[in-house]
């Protein structure tokens, strides 16, 4: 484990902003904390980089109590913040040479890891450029840069993509798994279903300051859902093919429109490769074929009653 | 390490931010010209005669001379000459305010001048206002293309605690008596290294106005650490900036300056060390820029107006608060040392008390984590 939170208490004032959150990270994964905005994120992760203090319940880091080895903890950590955190009057370079030195890089170690940075964020030709002129997403990529440089076993992202474009979107999703091909163990926040569905491993599912779901993507959708649909489109269909997918193990319903087949069939049981076969058998070629999972949006509506977005 | 390079990253912001390190260099200029220009608005105005007095107890020659110079036509324009009959009561007449001015010529001056010794004329004046002074040091120049030894002061006000009232001037060259530019000169270059303090209060705020403290926040480095980087940085800036005006005054237009280059650059670096401190304390307390720019206007118009930037002080009240007032140690220990006055010494250690308790408290704030 590289992260261990338990039972994790912070309060301001009167308000119960984390309210006994818990999970876990493991080594090599890309961890997900999903959750509408207000949730307690950006509080976890800051108690987490060891520089807000808590109320109660205990947060480890590589096995170390954070509070108590504060510095150890930072300099393994890479944190992305929520806010773009860069200094507006100082260039690219520059902001990464004084947060390389303030990780403890110096001299040709330094100058390389801020070359690699640079590549890394595809920010080669902008260096000599302060942020002030930088695009949002190129600001987000400067933002991600100054928080690898000292290649950190965990990089805690909190919502990284915030108002950006698409491109620049894809290009840090796809950054985040090459850092995590690399090495780096990743914790990323998003109140966005769809990113954490495409890079996370394992998900919590956090609202009002505690975990409601904690899991797997297939394990989170089978906490509500039990069935999943199967949409295969064939040159060809005809009734004994319908019937024959119907008698298979774990499917309950087959239907036809056209030459659209619909299957609903049981999570977790293996009936596709025989509903496969079924058509192969039967001289018909398949078009495409896909299959409509229930989503975390719909993990979310079930268990909290309301949306993500709202 | 560490250290260093916040330090080093502070004075590189505000040296970017050159609009303000402009400002701060062009303001105590500008105003020192246009102030330092209007002696009027400095020294008495010269609309009636200035009443001043001599004793002079020499027969020979020097005697003569300075007699011809007092009954002069030329004297008689400025000033209201009386002979007065003892030095006490010259002193006394000064002390009153009944005299401006008061020169005593020693009985032997004109043997001891021709015997190779050296001799004093003792000069009672009533301060930086004082005109009569520089009409006396002529004198003295002129006559030394003959003698050389002769002087102009020296000797101390006999009873104790009448200094804020009778002041005595050694004065010896051209210029020892401030003129409105030199006063200025020093007075306005310390209040803009106070307005400076912005510097250090901008190295704290401006983090936290775009979210940079963050990651400062999370980045292996302590809140003391990140303090005094930004401290010695501001401190720096501050520093050239105060050089700079240094430099131009002096050099451009010619402001007396004439103090150990040595202590000058001591005095100045000390006070700009305290300002920033002082800045950044401001800063953590207020935690806005909006509230901590006020309050630090407040803050330097208040130590400047006491420590007699504007105009010098006299009242014994403003002497007291002046206490308080970081720029009254450096502005005595700078005039000490150009003008011969005051106490050199526990000005410097007042200011150097000043600046260790000013950077100790912004130690223990910044140390908190405040960033
Ligand atoms: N410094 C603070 N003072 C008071 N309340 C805060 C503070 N920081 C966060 N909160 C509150 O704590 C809750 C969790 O905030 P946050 O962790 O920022 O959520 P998220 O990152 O998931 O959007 C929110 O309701 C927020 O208003
Ligand atoms: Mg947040």
């Amino acid at each position: 484990m590289i992260v261990e939170v338990k039972n994790l208490i912070k309060r301001y004032q009167d308000f119960v902003a984390l309210d006994h959150i818990g999970f876990t990270v493991k080594e090599g994964e890309i961890f997900g904390l999903l959750g509408p905005n207000g949730a307690g994120k950006t509080t976890t992760i800051s108690i987490l980089s060891g520089f807000t203090k808590y109320d109660g319940g205990e947060v480890k880091f590589l096995g170390k109590e954070v509070r108590r080895h504060e510095m150890e903890v930072k300099r393994e950590l890479g944190i992305v913040p929520q806010d773009i955190a860069l200094f507006e009057d100082l260039t690219a370079w520059e902001n990464l040479d004084y947060f390389g030195r303030l990780y403890g890089l110096r001299g040709k170690l330094l100058n390389a890891r801020i070359k690699e940075a640079l590549e890394f964020t595809g920010l080669s030709d902008r260096k000599k450029d302060r942020p002030k002129k930088f695009s949002g997403g190129m600001k987000r990529r400067l933002n991600i840069a100054c928080a690898i440089l000292h290649h950190p076993k965990l990089i805690i992202m909190d919502e990284p993509t915030v108002g950006i474009d698409p491109q620049s979107r894809n290009h840090i999703l796809q950054s985040i798994k090459e850092l995590n091909r690399m090495g780096s163990s990743i914790i990323y926040t998003s109140h966005y279903m769809e990113e954490v569905r495409e890079i996370c491993t394992r998900i919590a599912i956090v609202d009002h300051g505690r975990v409601i779901a904690n899991g797997t993507q297939s394990e989170l959708t089978s906490l509500i859902a039990t069935e999943e649909k199967v949409i295969i489109e064939l040159s060809s269909v005809n009734y004994t093919m319908i019937e024959g997918i119907k008698r298979v193990h774990g499917v309950r319903e087959c239907a036809a429109q056209g030459n659209r087949l619909e299957v609903i069939g049981k999570i977790g049981e293996k009936y596709l490769s025989k509903v496969i076969q079924i058509v192969s058998e039967s001289d018909a070629e398949i078009v495409s074929m896909q299959m409509e999972k229930p989503s975390l949006e719909s993990v979310f509506l079930t268990l909290t009653g309301r949306s993500l977005r709202d | 390490m560490k250290i260093r390079t916040v330090a080093y990253y502070t004075f590189l912001r505000h040296l970017r931010d050159y609009i303000a390190i402009l400002a701060l260099i062009a303001f105590p200029i500008a105003i020192t010209i246009i102030l330092g220009a209007d002696e009027g608005g400095f020294k008495p105005r010269v609309v009636e005669q200035v009443p001043v007095g001599y004793l002079n107890e020499d027969g020979g020659a020097l005697g003569a001379a300075f007699d011809k110079l007092m009954t002069s036509d030329a004297t008689g324009k400025t000033f209201e000459v009386r002979k007065v009959e003892d030095a006490d009561q010259g002193e006394e007449m000064v002390r009153s305010g009944e005299l401006d001015g008061f020169v005593h010529v020693p009985a032997d001056a004109s043997n001891r001048l021709n015997l190779g010794d050296s001799v004093r004329l003792e000069y009672y004046g009533k301060g930086k206002g004082d005109s009569f002074q520089p009409m006396v040091e002529s004198f003295i120049r002129s006559y030394n293309l003959n003698a050389t030894l002769l002087r102009l002061g020296d000797k101390s006000p006999d009873s104790g605690d009448s200094g804020e009232l009778v002041r005595e001037d050694q004065v010896e060259t051209e210029g020892k008596i401030p003129r409105a530019i030199d006063y200025y000169a020093i007075s306005f270059l310390l209040q803009a290294i106070l307005y400076g303090g912005l510097l250090g209060m901008f190295a704290i705020t401006k983090n936290n106005g775009n979210h940079s403290h963050s990651r400062l926040l999370a980045a292996p480095v302590r809140g003391s650490q990140v303090m005094l980087g930004k401290w010695i940085g501001s401190t720096g800036m501050l520093f050239l900036i105060a050089v700079i005006i240094f430099v131009t005054t002096k050099y451009g237009y010619e402001a007396n300056w004439d103090a150990r280059i040595g202590l000058i650059l001591t005095v100045l670096l000390l006070f700009c060390a305290v300002s920033a401190a002082l800045g950044m304390i401001i800063a953590y307390l207020t935690r806005s820029t909006m509230v901590a720019s006020l309050v630090l206007v407040i803050v330097t118009t208040f130590f400047s107006v006491v420590a007699g930037g504007y105009s010098p002080m006299e009242s014994k009240v403003m002497e007291t608060i002046s206490k308080f007032a970081p720029s009254s140690y450096a502005q005595n220990a700078l005039f000490a040392d150009i003008y011969d006055k005051g106490d050199l010494s526990s000005n410097l250690l007042g200011l150097l008390a000043y600046s260790f308790i000013v950077v100790f408290l912004a130690f223990l704030m910044g140390r908190r984590k405040a960033i």
